[in-house]
C-alpha cells in the first residue's frame, strides 16, 4: 500500500485495540508520536464502545474478548493494575471518571473513595455525596446506559438507548429465573448480562432467551464488572480517577457487590509503577 | 432544491483517466465535495475529479447508490458493506484516498475500520511492510520500546 496521509493513519489507528497500539509504538517514530499524543488518546477513548468484563478475586482480571453469542466460554487474563492498596477492609470498583466531580453511585451506608492514579496513587474520601440518598443498594444500578430494579422474580429494566438523551429512556419487564439478580449491561450487542443466582447469565431481549456464560482461568467465586480500555495516561492528560466504594467495617451488609465499572486499563508500564495485588477481600 | 430520487437529475463525473460517469444527483451528493459544487451551482459541466481514477470512481458510486437507497434497511446495509470491503490492499488504498478527497464520511469510516481489522494483532515488521514505512529507530531504541510495552507482545 502506498504511503497514507497522516490524517488517515490517525483514523485507522484510533480504531485499534490498546494492545495493538502499544505494539505499534515501535513501527516508526511518526507512529510512536501519534500514539503518544493526549489528543489521540481522547479520540481513541471516544471511539471505543467495546465494553469488556472485569473480574476481581483479589487480583484483577479481564476477559480478553466478549464471548460471541455462539460461544459461551470466555477466558480470564490477569491485569497489572497498580491500584488498591486500600486503607479499608473491602473494596469494589464502581467506575472511573476523568473529573473528580463525577463521583456517582453511592451506597448511603458506605464510604465512597476515589483512587487517584495521577497523584501518587492515593486514596481520597468523598464527603457529603449528593447522590447517596437515592441509592441504597448498589446491586441495582448500572453505570452509563441502564438502570434495573428487581422485585422478586420480576425485573423492570430501564434503558437509555441514546446516551444523554432523556427521551430515549425505555422500560421493559423481564421475569428472571432467580431472585438474586445483579445487572451488568452490554449496549453494543443489545443483550443484557447479569449475575443471576451466582452465575453469569445473558438475556437476549429479542429471543427472550437466557444462557449461562462460563469463565475459565479464574477460580470462582469472583466479583464482576465492566470496563472500557483506553490509552489515556493519568500522568499526562486529564485526570482519570478510579472510584471505588468501600464498605464500612462495622456494617458488613451495607453493600453487596461490585457493580458495572468503567475502568481505564493502564497500558504503558512506563507511565505508572505497576503494583500487583492489594487488599481486596471478597466478602460474601 | 429537492434531492429526492424521483426528481433527481443526472450529473456527469469525469475521472482522472478521462472516463465520464453519469450518476443521479441524489446519489452523487453523498460526496460532500460534490454536494458543495451542486449547492453552489457549479455542477453543470462534467465535474472533473482529478484525484480519482475511473475504476475507483465506479466503486465509490456503487457504494453511494446503495447508501442513497432509502428502502435499504440497516441490517441490509451492514451485510452489503461487509461484502463491499472484501478487496485487496491496492483497492482499499484507492477507496480510502477517494473517500477522503470526495469527503464521504461513511465510506471513509468503513474502509478505515476494515484496514484496522486487517492490521490488528499483527507484528510491527508486517505493519511496515503493509504501509511501506521505513523503520527509523535504532536497534537500541527499538528494544527499549519493546521492553516498555512487553505485555503487548505476549
Amino acid at each position: 500500500m502506498p504511503t497514507l496521509p497522516h490524517k488517515i493513519i490517525v483514523h485507522i489507528l484510533s480504531r485499534l485495540p490498546v494492545k495493538s497500539l502499544c505494539r505499534f509504538r515501535c513501527v516508526s517514530k511518526p507512529w510512536r508520536t501519534i500514539i503518544s499524543e493526549p489528543h489521540f488518546a481522547k479520540t481513541h477513548l471516544d471511539r471505543t464502545q467495546h465494553e469488556r468484563l472485569i473480574l476481581i478475586d483479589g487480583e484483577i482480571y479481564t476477559v480478553e474478548d466478549k464471548q460471541s453469542s455462539s460461544d459461551n466460554v470466555a477466558m480470564a487474563v490477569e491485569l497489572n493494575f497498580p491500584c488498591l492498596k486500600s486503607p479499608i477492609e473491602w473494596i469494589g470498583i464502581l467506575g472511573s471518571c476523568d473529573d473528580e466531580d463525577e463521583g456517582e453511585d453511592v451506597c448511603s451506608e458506605s464510604i465512597v473513595s476515589v483512587y487517584t492514579l495521577r497523584t501518587n496513587n492515593s486514596w481520597r474520601r468523598i464527603e457529603d455525596n449528593p447522590f447517596s440518598q437515592f441509592v441504597h443498594d448498589l446491586s441495582h444500578m448500572v453505570f452509563l446506559n441502564g438502570a434495573l430494579h428487581c422485585n422478586g422474580y420480576r425485573c423492570d429494566v430501564c434503558v437509555m438507548k441514546e446516551y444523554g438523551v432523556r427521551e430515549s429512556w425505555t422500560k421493559f419487564t423481564i421475569t428472571v429465573p432467580d431472585v438474586t439478580v445483579e445487572p451488568l449491561w452490554f449496549p453494543n450487542s443489545g443483550e443484557i448480562m447479569w449475575v443471576c443466582g451466582g452465575k453469569l447469565n445473558v438475556y437476549n431481549p429479542n429471543g427472550k432467551t437466557f444462557r449461562d456464560v462460563v469463565i475459565r482461568g479464574i477460580p470462582a467465586p469472583f466479583e464482576v464488572g465492566i470496563y472500557v480500555e483506553s490509552i489515556v495516561s493519568p500522568n499526562y492528560s486529564s485526570r482519570i480517577d478510579t472510584i471505588a466504594a468501600s464498605q464500612v467495617q462495622d456494617n458488613p451488609n451495607a453493600m453487596t457487590n461490585v457493580k458495572s465499572s468503567r475502568c481505564h486499563r493502564q497500558a504503558a508500564p512506563t507511565d505508572l509503577p505497576a503494583r500487583k495485588g492489594g487488599t481486596i477481600r471478597t466478602d460474601r | 432544491m429537492s434531492l429526492s430520487p424521483s426528481t433527481s437529475k443526472m450529473l456527469s463525473l469525469k475521472s482522472s483517466d478521462g472516463k465520464v460517469l453519469e450518476v443521479e444527483e441524489h446519489v452523487a451528493v453523498l460526496c460532500e465535495t460534490i454536494k458543495s459544487l451542486v449547492e453552489d451551482g457549479c455542477a453543470d459541466s462534467p465535474i472533473p475529479l482529478a484525484n480519482v481514477d475511473g475504476a475507483t470512481l465506479g466503486n465509490v458510486m456503487e457504494w453511494c447508490k446503495k447508501h442513497a437507497d432509502q428502502k435499504a434497511s440497516a441490517d441490509d446495509l451492514e451485510d452489503w458493506d461487509a461484502e463491499f470491503v472484501e478487496r485487496d490492499q491496492g483497492e482499499l488504498y484507492h477507496l480510502i484516498m477517494a473517500a477522503n478527497y470526495l469527503n464521504i464520511k461513511g465510506l471513509l469510516d468503513l474502509i478505515c475500520q476494515k484496514v484496522a481489522d486487517m492490521i490488528k494483532g499483527k507484528h510491527p515488521e508486517k505493519i511496515r511492510e503493509i504501509f511501506n514505512i521505513e523503520n527509523d529507530f535504532t536497534p537500541e531504541q527499538q528494544e527499549q520500546i519493546r521492553k516498555d510495552n512487553s505485555w503487548a507482545f505476549e
